[in-house]
């Protein structure tokens, strides 16, 4: 639990760590779209207006271009009109031959006009450098009428036609014949074709998707570019210029798709590399928030696994220095002398390095030794038996000596008691057994005549109980014995068949008194590796606990199976069986009675116990089956099993330490 | 023949003789210690002796070498009587000489029959 709680400690400032960081993320985007849109919308009105000024500079410099032109055409035009004649010049062929190729001449230095017209007053073309105007009467044209009001040094400028010749578009100029007298006397009229126009359009570099038109002042189109299709006008920018000296005005116009083409390419890739810087530099904030986020909680989690491992030291230590066993550590080379509370009472030293160096003495050299050092007894200075026990680690590259030590003097003290008492018991209880149970035996043997009838009976009981007190003290001798090691077994091969054979022999007498008999049912053929005496001391103590169980006129079976190379002796009653729960405890010494106070037998409780002893020591194995009317069995009865492995026979008698 | 019991529990040297009565072929004679028994064996001659282990110095261990080392006793069967079970102590006493070990408590209704079986 503690656990789990420092982890959602842990994880909850950085939730509150993120949320800021998300803000400042979106804010950063938001100033970023605000930013572009700005940079966008100002590039916008830049591009609009550097066309419009360009546009305006355009109709400018056209109105400038055309004005001067026409200054220039002026002059020269003024001075053919000065070299005409004024008076008497004869009929158009007069003219054609003394005027003719002047006026020509003068028409080819003119740039800005395609022809030539020469109008007498009364209407009549006297002269005409296009060949169609010949004969016509002009006289009702406005421009005309215009040129013969006015005096030296002007011109008229009529509205733009569709010459009715060419089709093309003109706008007639007329000039009036002036007379020294100030006289009219003719009206020179020329004009000003659509090619005067576009020929300016060419002197100066203009975008081709440039839209100009120039206008007289009743709408009539003076000269129009071909190119752009119609186009919505508020689709478009435009100026306008008035052309004073002509009466006309220029109207320049671009598209806004055309004008804006380039800023709409700057602005796709202003906005593509921006947009990359800029999602590449939040990418990069992120991922370093993100480490740094994960910076934090490392940092954090360590410092918290350095708590509880400072928390584990400390444990450890008060552990270590409390435990009720001595502990001695240390390295083969010195660096490392660590004792614990209980090493140093053991040792009779308050101080780790002087316990480690008496330890030291007292065990052999360590530095040679390969493997642990099993537990073996040290005498400290104070006498105490102590077993010291010496695990070789190794940890952090280091031999690590790892020293238990357990102050054994009272374990020691509390065996040699119990042992000195066994053997004390067993004499003192069997001289006086001796005695008591020989006596019974001599007044049964030679004195039972002279005894009345319950005086025999309680001599044989007094003689019974001292068999049962005997054989509880052989019991718990032959116990004793097993525990200390002092159990010999002598394992010799023995036949199976003589075995049994034997065994009825010697316990036949047990059911005398019941009339239980002993039955050997069936054998094998074999040998198996046992001490035989002990195997009797088996069978013995397995048919005395089932005559004492059996009915009354009963029978007890013996025999011997072979399965898989086992040979499995079996002896077995038809009593009342033993209860399911007492099965489990049937083999601990001193059971608790397992039957019903009517059923129970006396005995010592070792029986089982060193039955079990005598059959594992000698490698078999000892197991029962046991039905009760509890389990619903119309035969109730017991069998108890024993199993040892069919040997080949050894050539020698071995003797096993058991 | 002739036995020499030697038991420092009076009551067994007493069961003995009781069982013995009836034995005509045994003529007992009885020790009450290990010294008693050692200055008996000195002047007597017995085919057979029963000692008792376990006694106050010098014990039934010690009058067995004792009895061994006497020129007389070299042929003399000797029962040692031991409530001990210990295998070591019982081959120590074979080592010593000892002819039989029997184990307490016999039966002194066999007893006749178990010393002419020697």
């Amino acid at each position: 639990m503690i656990h789990m709680d420092t982890r959602l400690n842990a994880n909850a400032p950085q939730n509150e760590g993120r949320r800021p960081f998300v803000g400042v993320i979106l804010l950063l985007v938001v100033l970023f779209i605000a930013g572009v849109a700005y940079l966008v919308r100002s590039d916008y009105k830049r591009s609009i207006s550097e066309a419009e000024v360009q546009l305006v500079n355009f109709a400018e410099l056209f109105e400038q271009s055309v004005e001067s032109n026409l200054a220039v055409a002026n002059l020269q035009m003024w001075n053919l009109i000065d070299r005409l004649p004024s008076r008497r010049f004869g009929t158009s062929a007069d003219i054609e031959t003394r005027y003719g190729d002047m006026m020509r001449q003068t028409l080819e230095q003119i740039d800005q006009i395609d022809s030539l017209v020469w109008i007498a007053t009364n209407g009549n073309p006297v002269w005409s450098s296009v060949e169609q105007l010949t004969g016509t009467y002009l006289g009702d044209r406005a421009y005309f009428q215009e040129a013969l009001q006015l005096g030296m040094n002007e011109y008229a400028v009529g509205v733009p036609i569709i010459a009715r010749g060419t089709g093309r578009r003109l706008t007639p100029i007329a000039w009036p014949m002036v007379s020294q007298s100030n006289q009219v006397f003719g009206v020179i009229v020329s004009s000003l074709g659509e090619k005067y126009f576009s020929d300016i359009l060419t002197l100066s570099e203009i975008p081709t998707d440039m839209h100009v038109n120039v206008v007289a002042s009743n709408g009539a189109a003076a000269f129009e570019s071909e190119d752009l299709s119609p186009i919505a006008f508020e689709r478009n920018i435009h100026a306008s210029r008035k052309i004073a000296a002509l009466d006309l005005t220029i109207n320049v116009s671009r598209s806004k798709s055309a004008v804006l083409a380039g800023f709409y390419m700057r602005t796709a890739s202003f906005i593509i590399i921006a947009s990359i810087l800029f999602a590449s530099s939040i990418g990069m904030a992120i991922r370093l928030q993100r480490k740094s986020v994960q910076l934090a909680d490392g940092l954090s989690q360590s410092v918290q696994d350095n708590l509880r491992i400072v928390a584990a030291q400390r444990e450890f230590n008060a552990i270590f220095e409390n435990v009720a066993d001595g502990i001695v550590i240390f390295t083969m080379d010195g660096k490392l002398k660590r004792t614990n509370k209980m090493a140093r009472k053991i040792l009779g030293q308050d101080d780790s390095d002087q316990a480690v160096a008496d330890l030291k003495r007292l065990l052999p050299d360590l530095s040679i030794l390969t493997d642990d050092l099993p537990p073996q007894e040290i005498l400290t200075c104070n006498d105490q038996a102590v077993e010291c026990r010496v695990m070789k680690l190794t940890a952090n590259n280091m031999e690590i000596a790892y020293c238990v030590l357990t102050d054994v003097t009272a374990e020691k003290r509390l065996a040699a008691a119990k042992d000195n008492f066994v053997t004390s018991i067993n004499h003192e209880l069997r001289t006086p057994l001796t005695s008591l149970s020989g006596s019974l035996d001599l007044l049964q043997d030679r004195f039972a005549d002279d005894l009345a009838g319950p005086a025999k009976r309680l001599v044989m009981m007094a003689s019974r109980n001292a068999d049962r007190l005997l054989m509880l003290v052989n019991d718990i001798l032959t116990l004793q014995a097993i525990d200390q090691g002092q159990f010999h077994v002598r394992v010799k091969p023995v036949d199976v068949s003589v075995a049994l054979e034997e065994a009825v022999a010697f316990n036949s007498g047990y059911g005398m008194g019941s009339g239980v008999s002993l039955l050997c049912e069936r054998t094998e053929p074999g040998m198996i590796f046992v001490d035989p005496d002990r195997l009797q001391q088996i069978f013995s103590n397995l048919i005395s606990n089932a005559v004492k169980y059996s009915t009354a006129n009963g029978t007890v079976k013996i025999g011997a199976v072979e399965t898989n190379g086992d040979i499995t002796f079996y002896v077995r009653d038809d009593g009342p069986g033993i209860p399911k729960s007492a099965r489990g405890r049937l083999f601990d010494r001193f059971t608790a009675p397992i039957h019903t106070s009517g059923v129970q037998m006396n005995g010592t409780g070792l029986g089982l116990a060193i039955t079990k002893q005598l059959v594992e020591r000698q490698g078999g194995e000892i197991t029962l089956d046991s039905r009760t009317e509890e389990d619903g069995a119309v035969e109730t009865g017991t069998v108890f099993f024993v199993t040892f492995k069919m040997h080949t026979a050894p050539t020698t008698p071995v003797e096993i330490e058991a | 023949m002739k036995v020499l019991f030697v038991d420092d529990e009076a009551d067994i040297r007493e069961m003995i003789e009781i069982a013995l009565i009836v034995e005509d072929d045994i003529i007992p004679t009885f020790a009450a210690s290990g010294a008693e028994a050692i200055k008996i064996l000195k002047t007597q001659d017995f085919d057979a002796l029963l000692l008792d282990v376990m006694m106050l110095p010098p014990d039934g261990q010690e009058v067995l070498r004792v009895a061994r080392t006497l020129p007389n006793h070299q042929s003399t069967k000797i029962v040692m009587c031991t409530a001990k079970t210990s295998q070591e102590a019982e081959n120590e006493l074979k080592a010593l000489g000892a002819d039989q070990i029997l184990h307490k408590p016999f039966k002194p209704v066999k007893l006749a029959g178990y010393l002419r079986d020697l």
